[in-house]
């Protein structure tokens, strides 16, 4: 037997192709499923959300409430909880009691998590300056929770994050990721829901005070924190909370809502009705 | 081409040998096997597509060995031998090896 040692002219274990065009293509093939999965998920989850039960709401309301961000906010004053309460049974269906929180943080921010807790930040409560601006607030927040808003952004994030965690192998269980849903619930809201919800803070004002002066002072403490910043201010110089006011305006007078004085809010609300 | 995984070819005489060549290829299956895959986990049976994904494997492997050996001149390749490997969650290296030989 004759020994020939040789090399193969060419190593055929070696593919040929392009690592740029492979990774263009990679890109593009990932970002057509995951915009692809988003969307199903919006129409999948915008279906299921409406049918959730209130108890279901409420139990994820309590699995949420062990975030960090809720449990260190402190409790609300006696007379924010029960303006609170008097604006769910006026004018939302809500079934069930809300709680509201206090979060120590200069930002102009309030929030709402599914099962019925508010979240109101030091910033916004230093911002404003009448029973009123919260009554909108407030307002606004119990609309999102009563068109549940929160659920569907939440169900989008969470069968993300069981996608990502079934495919990448996630290290962090799918139960300990659920926590960070409180942030997710943070995500802004579609336009459309924003102004469903800034429609439910002035019916709020109206059942609280028989007017809606209010509303639009709460947007002017956003855009003066806006001054603030380069990139907000960008983002507000869209014509977003012009349009908002506006909306509220136009539907103020399809109404007949009438005009009203604002109730001062010092030291604490008095809730006047 | 010949292919066996025994030393010699039973009927031929191996006249000249031209040493080792090897072929392999490292695969993955898309998202979706690999998502059902997961969800297989929960239930347990055949994963289905991960059978075909070695499969493919070893037949591009298999090849790719081939093409070496072709390009030597040999017309069998003996004592043929596979190996796998897990190089990531989900993909799989499919190696084979033999010795490339000349047959009369």
């Amino acid at each position: 037997m004759k020994y020939t040692p040789r090399l193969p002219e060419t190593n055929v274990n070696v593919s040929p192709g392009s690592p740029i065009k492979d990774l263009l293509l990679m890109l593009a093939a990932a970002s057509a499923i995951v915009v692809g999965i988003y969307v199903a998920l919006g129409f999948a989850v915008d279906k299921i959300a409406p049918h959730i039960s209130y108890e279901t709401e409420l139990a994820i309301g309590g699995f949420l409430g062990k975030h960090p961000i809720l449990k260190n906010a402190s409790p609300a004053p006696e007379a924010i909880q029960k303006l609170a309460e008097t604006i769910r049974t006026r004018s939302t269906d809500i079934p069930f009691p809300v709680t509201i929180s206090i979060r120590e943080d200069p930002q102009v921010n309030a929030f709402a998590v599914p099962g019925g807790q508010i979240v109101l930040t030091t910033g916004i409560l230093d911002a404003i300056e009448s029973e009123n601006e919260l009554a909108f607030i407030l307002g606004h927040e119990l609309g999102h929770i009563a068109h549940r808003d929160h659920l569907r952004g939440m169900g989008r994030g969470l069968v993300l994050l069981t996608l990502s965690s079934l495919v990448l192998d996630a290290g962090d269980s799918i139960g300990g990721s659920l926590g960070n849903m409180v942030v997710l619930t943070e995500l802004t809201f579609t336009r459309r829901q924003e102004t469903l919800a800034d429609e439910a803070g002035q019916d709020a004002l109206m059942s609280v005070f028989g007017h809606i002066t209010g509303a639009e002072q709460v947007f002017s403490h956003f855009a003066k924190r806006a001054e603030t910043n380069y990139l907000t201010r960008f983002a507000l110089s869209h014509p977003e909370t012009q349009s908002r006011i506006q909306h509220l305006r136009n539907r103020a007078k399809v109404e007949g809502f009438p005009a009203g004085p604002l109730t001062p809010l010092n030291p604490e609300p008095q809730l006047s009705v | 081409m010949i292919l066996t995984n025994i030393e010699t070819v039973p009927g031929k005489t191996i006249v000249e040998h031209f040493g080792l060549v090897s072929g392999n290829t490292i695969r993955a299956r898309h998202l979706g096997v690999d998502i059902l895959a997961k969800l297989k986990n929960l239930i347990g049976g055949e994963l289905r597509g991960y059978t075909k994904l070695l499969q493919d494997s070893r037949k591009e492997a298999t090849e790719r060995m081939t093409a070496q050996a072709e390009q030597l001149g040999a017309n069998a390749i003996v004592n043929i031998r596979f190996a796998t490997s897990s190089i990531a969650g989900g993909a799989a290296e499919l190696y084979a090896y033999g010795t490339a030989v000349r047959v009369e």
